[in-house]
């Protein structure tokens, strides 16, 4: 069984390196683990941190946004055969530890796309947070008609054939709420489980600004509007 | 509601006008479209703050029994066929440009 985590990143090589070293060499009923690194058009030297720990580093020649970034990494897991491919942020603000949770009901065959909850348990979430997911757990909501408790989570775990079903376009942050209606559109078995979120002033910083809500509603309607043809 | 509407023209004036300016500082906007959105904007705005401005242009072009209602559904129409452009040139290009993107991306693991 072999398991590919997928990271994006952008202008992040202050934290990348501490968060490539950190991931699991061994995880249980995992024989292989690849670490991808996509790097979104960094004008720092992300790319280079990544190369060097990384197992596979990806260079986007242009800034194109988090979902191409993404889109991108989860090709190569595909190339690379991943059995189980988890995506997380490259800032530093998803434990590594929670990998293993995440897996598990894919390990166990039981389900197809696992989402790492931050809202199963907010406590210590700053109240903008907290309400800035609502307004798109919402939005996600009306738009694909699929209910998640935290549908812009970063931390989350695919199976192979899953994402051999999953279509995905995005440029952007829309990519959350477009996985979430392909999951949806799929039939696919979905669960969430809670993660906890390491919260620091590089990594608030490096947060979605509250305002990308209308960019994510009109890109996730016009990504609906174009499934339906 | 009127003054509501004179408020938000002065204040997307004053937007458009830094943003531009802004951007012909960093030499990603030319002098000449510089002046455009700024002069065109300019128009935008006095006709905001005096629409009365308008009917007497109007009237003076001799068109009395053409309502401001008519020019202002001609407006309409053409900014929504504008915005329906822009919109599907933006979209085309932004597709394309990430299909570009990651192929490059992905070439360099294949090799």
């Amino acid at each position: 069984m072999k398991l590919a985590i997928v990271i994006p990143a952008h202008n992040e090589e202050k934290v990348i390196g501490a968060v490539l070293k950190s991931l699991p060499k061994k995880i249980k009923g995992i024989d292989e683990i690849v670490s991808i690194v996509v790097d979104d058009g960094s004008e720092d030297r992300t790319y280079e941190v990544a190369k060097q720990y990384a197992d596979r580093a990806i260079k986007l020649v242009l800034n194109m946004g988090v979902g191409a970034a993404t889109i991108t990494g989860l090709e190569v897991a595909k190339k690379e055969k991943a059995d189980i491919i988890v995506t997380m942020d490259a800032d530093g603000q998803h434990r590594v530890k929670d990998i293993q949770h995440l897996i598990k009901p894919i390990l166990s065959d039981s389900k197809d796309v696992v989402i790492g909850s931050r809202m199963k348990n907010h406590n210590g979430m700053p109240f903008v947070k907290v309400f800035g997911n609502w307004t798109m757990n919402v939005i996600t909501f009306i738009v694909f008609r699929k209910w998640t408790s935290d549908s812009q989570s970063g931390m989350k775990a695919f199976s192979k054939s899953a994402l051999k079903k999953m279509k995905l376009h995005s440029v952007g942050y829309e990519i959350c709420s477009e996985i979430v209606g392909e999951i949806r559109r799929n039939k696919l078995a979905f669960t969430e489980v809670p993660i906890e979120v390491v919260y620091t002033d590089y990594s608030r910083a490096k947060g979605q600004d509250i305002l990308n809500a209308v960019n994510i509603l009109t890109k996730s309607i016009a990504i609906r509007i174009g499934r339906q043809k | 509601m009127i003054f509501l509407a004179k408020i938000i023209s002065i204040i997307l004036f004053i937007l458009v006008a830094s943003k531009t300016y802004l951007d012909y500082k960093k030499k990603k906007e030319t002098l000449g479209m510089f002046l455009f959105w700024v002069i065109a904007w300019a128009i935008i705005a006095v006709f905001a703050l005096k629409p009365v401005l308008f009917i007497e242009l109007n009237s003076q072009f001799g068109n009395q029994n053409t309502g401001i209602g008519t020019y202002l559904g001609i407006a309409f129409v053409f900014l929504f066929f504008i915005t329906y452009r822009v919109y599907v040139k933006s979209h085309r290009l932004e597709r394309q440009l990430r299909d570009l993107v990651m192929k490059l991306g992905l070439r360099d693991v294949e090799e």
